[in-house]
């Protein structure tokens, strides 16, 4: 079953600040990713946020939740069907 | 000698060629629709994110054939711009002798995985005159570089070897080496995309090891340094195991054997190993 992993990016405290999500997933689920493509240039340290890009590896083990300082994380274990919440994810993560 | 060999190794390895370092300093930017191809965003050319997303998403939805057809349309592009093989420690210090100038410069890898902080991350190696570019605008790459002699890049590399990261080489459109590669599974994104997606941005190295059973004498200290799920321990036999089909030629584990068991063989002398990359 597909779990559904939500960062409140406007509660989190940034990857560089905290991070501690990153740190502590025994699966490596998090990264820091870039809020923004600039063209012929990287992207400022500033602009990233932490998402769950390997979502699909996720165990469930809620070490993420419990450890967050702001509670921004949520995981969903829901219904519906792994095709479904598959492109679903991928639509809000490209948004 | 892999395909890259063939085409741009002038009769040896494609990587120990110096023309491959000598790419020009100025390139000429496109105008309109291909301004903003794959190389006018160093972000998305080097981690592949967008395609890594779409990978992920055909996987999880389990649509095997969508994750094929996405991986080798990327990799089409990936081979002409921008992928990775995998180098042995002599043969990255053979390249610091070939290319200049050599800088250290944050890793884009590990900024994604760890959230390093650039001023603690200045621990990927770039090369060739692009790294004046670097230099000369911080602000938009990265914090810019620290120029190394190649006496300090080889001590670098020898320091990234014993603590068991992977070397490797980096093209910035073929058969341009821009950098040269320190890294690890999971913080490497390339590794990782690799392992864990199949998806082969990094190719295997030239070589694969080969233990001799009679000198292994069964310590186990190479077991941990390999990054490829290569390696394994024959309880009854108490020696080390090697999964040739799997080997990457890191030689990782050859650096820490104390009796010299581990050599690594030319891919190309075992008929089976010598398409898999
Ligand atoms: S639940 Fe566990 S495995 Fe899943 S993202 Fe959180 S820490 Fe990682
Ligand atoms: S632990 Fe919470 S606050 Fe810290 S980086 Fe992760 S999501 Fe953000
Ligand atoms: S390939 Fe390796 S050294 Fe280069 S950016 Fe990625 S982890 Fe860093
Ligand atoms: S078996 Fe040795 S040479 Fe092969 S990938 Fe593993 S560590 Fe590298
Ligand atoms: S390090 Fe060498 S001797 Fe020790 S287990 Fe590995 S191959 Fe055998």
């Amino acid at each position: 079953m597909l779990p559904k992993i939500t960062v409140d990016n406007s509660t989190c405290l940034g990857p560089i600040s905290c991070g501690q999500c990153m740190k502590i997933c025994p699966m490596t689920v998090f990264i820091a990713g870039p809020t923004k493509v600039w063209k012929f240039r990287e992207t400022d340290p500033k602009d990233f946020r932490v998402y769950a890009r390997y979502y699909d590896q996720c165990v469930t083990c809620n070490k993420c939740v419990e450890t967050c300082p702001v509670s921004a994380i949520t995981i969903a274990t829901n219904e519906k069907t792994e095709a479904a919440l598959a492109e679903e994810i991928a639509e809000e993560v490209a948004s | 000698m892999c395909r890259f060999c063939e085409e741009y190794g002038n009769g040896g390895k494609w990587y120990l060629n110096p023309a491959n370092y000598a790419r020009r300093l100025y390139k000429t930017r496109k105008e309109g629709e291909d301004s903003l191809g794959a190389d006018a965003d160093p972000q998305a050319a080097g981690m592949g994110g967008a395609i890594i997303n779409e990978i992920i998403r055909a996987r999880a939805a389990g649509k095997q054939e969508e994750e094929e057809i996405i991986k080798k349309n990327a990799l089409d592009a990936a081979y002409q711009i921008h992928f990775a093989q995998v180098v042995t420690l002599e043969e990255t210090k053979q390249i610091f002798d070939i290319a200049y100038p050599i800088a250290r410069m944050t890793c884009a890898c590990r900024r994604a995985s760890v959230a390093l902080p650039d001023d603690q991350n200045f621990t990927c190696i770039g090369i060739g005159p692009g790294m004046y570019k670097w230099e000369r605008w911080p602000e938009t790459y990265r914090g810019g570089v620290e120029f190394m002699t190649p006496f300090e890049a080889k001590r670098w590399a020898d320091i990234a070897d014993e603590a068991g990261l992977v070397h490797s080489v980096d093209v910035f459109g073929l058969p341009y080496i821009g950098g040269m590669c320190q890294c690890e599974y999971p913080g490497c994104v390339a590794i990782r995309n690799r392992l864990d997606y199949d998806f082969k941005f990094m190719l295997k190295g030239e070589y694969v090891a080969e233990i001799d059973v009679d000198k292994c004498i069964g310590c186990k200290k190479c077991i941990p340094r390999c990054h490829f799920r290569a390696m394994y321990f024959k309880v009854f036999a108490e020696k080390a195991g090697i999964d040739m089909m799997k080997c990457f030629g890191c030689g990782l584990c050859r650096s820490v054997c104390p009796t010299d068991a581990i050599t690594l063989v030319d891919r190309h002398s075992f008929p089976a190993l010598a398409d898999k990359w």
